[in-house]
């Protein structure tokens, strides 16, 4: 991690819109400084609910690095059963941050990283504001929200902004308001 | 100023497609080309496409298409990955012989079996010879830029000849980045829409049937056909530098360049050269980064142009360094590396004490990591100094 680049990976499963989002932060970044900027999805074929990875790089100087990411400064997590198969020491580098869409956590960081562990209980927040796509909630977003409170690195408005760009109608605002909902309630562990 | 949007090489590719006022484009989906497919069919469906877009039933077909489409003089455009790729291969001579300047973007990807729809040069690569040009991007930005260039290139009278553009499946075409657009008025200029101008043959005209491409007898008038050949080779030669002077024009009129025929990174005081071709050059720069802080005298260079090959660029480049390491994202079983074959022929007539190390590296999609680079760097270097030689190095997992 530099204060110039930030490698960011998004675990999930198919359906939940991981690669979504991180085409869409690709676009908040770049509109808040990030010049440089890569997304893109863990290149395989992918099912709804199969665990699926997407990437975002995003630097305020050249990137040359076209390899998946092994350890990310931002590790942002959309099933915490996921968790079992992340291996936190190796993949969060030192100083970096934890994200997860939980109800509450239960589980302890390996010390030595210094890890800063962010939760949001985005399931709660999607099902409330039923933002739902084939019966599942879609917290994709309210990760988003979630990433800007935690990292400070994206504005929230901007995050609002290309979310206005990228949808119309009902589906828009349930998605503005899962943004600010899990901006708010995101909170440090 | 000028739009900037974040797309995937796939979709930078479509954008700059309808922007070439291509007139007819046929073309089958293939991973990873398939949103290139997508992409123009949407924008056709939407209006905004003038383009005729002719469906096919195989790559095959797609090619026949192009070919009889650029007969007529219109602008032709196709795309491909791969097995299509391979599957075109007796039209894809039939469209250079017959000096016809279609552009094709082909989306690098290594060939079955066992499937793999990952990166891998091989399939591009195995068309070396059949008369197309060859260029190699390296990003989004590049590829969307090529596109007008290789339009330009192909149609110029004194080349007349297709155009292949390939670029990393996956890496690039599937990784979006920012990807600043030029404005149609630029375009316009420098890519008039008029179709292309020639004296080689008479356009197809169906209200005047002509013969094309009739039997030529080698006892009868075999010189003629010899001489086709020549002339495709001429042409061949020609596009070299008529690249450059398209290249400087884009430059003045858009600002950006990428190197001529080749792309290179702190070569002039270096010892030891990396070649490659692609994204693997990008990762190289990081290599020759972590190197050059720990004293090694390290430059990369990158073949965008491969055919015809930049031979003098190279040799002018090499010729007084220790060490020429190629990265080889192929394989041609029983050889090695085709790179790095076209570059130890390069530089034989030199008559140098360079060595020339290959490596193989990310066949099939494996993760090239700077890592990977740096090793292999070390370990050819030390070599050379114990003065061990070895075959083929191979960086895999």
């Amino acid at each position: 991690m530099s204060a110039q680049q930030w490698a960011i990976t998004w675990y999930g499963r198919g359906g939940q819109g991981a690669v979504t989002a991180s085409n869409i932060l690709a676009k908040a970044a770049f509109i808040d400084g990030f010049r440089f900027i890569q997304s893109f999805p863990f290149f395989s074929p992918e099912r709804r609910g199969a665990p699926v990875k997407s990437f975002t790089r995003i630097g305020k100087t050249v990137i040359n690095d076209y390899t998946s990411i092994h350890s990310s400064d931002i590790l942002i997590v959309l099933d915490l059963k996921l968790l079992r198969n992340i291996n936190l020491s190796k993949e969060i580098n030192p100083g970096g941050y934890l994200i997860v869409n939980a109800a509450d956590v239960s589980f302890t960081l390996p010390s030595k990283n210094q890890v800063k562990l962010y939760q949001v209980d985005a399931n709660n927040i999607a099902l409330n504001l039923s933002l739902k796509v084939a019966g599942l909630p879609v917290v994709n977003i309210c990760m988003l929200g979630a990433f800007s409170k935690a990292t400070g690195l994206v504005k929230l408005e901007t995050i609002l902004r290309v979310i206005e760009e990228t949808w119309s109608g009902d589906f828009l605002n349930k998605n503005l308001k899962a943004a600010e909902l899990a901006y708010e309630k995101c909170k440090i562990l | 100023m000028c739009e900037i949007r974040i797309l995937t090489g796939n979709y930078a590719v479509a954008e700059a497609v309808k922007q070439s006022n291509v007139d007819v484009i046929a073309a089958y989906p293939i991973t990873p080309q398939t949103q290139i497919v997508e992409a123009l069919t949407s924008m056709k469906e939407a209006g905004i496409l003038k383009s005729r877009i002719i469906r096919v039933e195989s790559e095959r077909s797609a090619m026949a298409v192009c070919i009889g489409a650029a007969f007529t003089g219109c602008r032709v455009y196709t795309a491909t990955s791969s097995q299509g790729l391979a599957l075109m291969h007796e039209l894809l001579y039939w469209a250079a012989a017959s000096r016809l300047p279609i552009v094709m973007t082909n989306v690098n990807r290594a060939l079955a079996p066992p499937w793999n729809i990952w990166v891998e040069h091989t399939d591009s690569l195995l068309e070396r010879d059949v008369g197309w040009l060859q260029i190699y991007a390296s990003s989004n930005q590049e590829v969307y830029d090529l596109i007008f260039q290789c339009f330009k290139l192909a149609e110029l009278p004194t080349v007349q000849l297709p155009v292949m553009l390939c670029m990393d499946g996956f890496l690039i075409s599937h990784t979006a980045t920012p990807v600043e657009l030029i404005d149609q008025r630029i375009i316009d200029e420098f890519l008039p829409d008029s179709p292309y101008t020639t004296s080689n043959y008479p356009f197809l005209d169906i209200n005047k049937p002509l013969t094309y491409g009739n039997v030529i007898s080698p006892v009868t008038n075999g010189k003629l056909y010899f001489k086709y050949r020549r002339l495709a080779h001429k042409a061949m030669l020609n596009s070299l530098s008529k690249f450059k002077i398209i290249q400087e024009e884009f430059g003045r009129l858009v600002g950006r360049t990428y190197g001529e025929l080749l792309d290179s990174y702190k070569i002039s005081d270096a010892d030891i050269v990396l070649i490659s071709m692609g994204t693997l050059f990008n990762q190289t720069i990081n290599t020759v980064n972590v190197l050059r802080k720990e004293g090694y005298k390290v430059g990369a260079i990158r073949i965008r142009v491969f055919r015809p090959f930049p031979c003098k660029e190279i040799q002018r480049l090499c010729k007084y360094k220790q060490a020429v390491l190629v990265l080889d994202r192929n394989l041609a079983p029983g050889i090695g590396g085709i790179l790095s074959w076209e570059i130890k022929s390069s530089l034989f007539e030199l008559k140098t004490d360079v060595k020339i190390i290959s490596a193989v590296a990310g066949l099939g999609g494996v993760e090239v990591t700077t890592n990977d680079i740096t090793n292999f760097v070390k370990t050819a270097y030390n070599n050379i100094k114990n003065k061990k030689c070895r075959g083929i190095y191979w960086i895999s997992p």
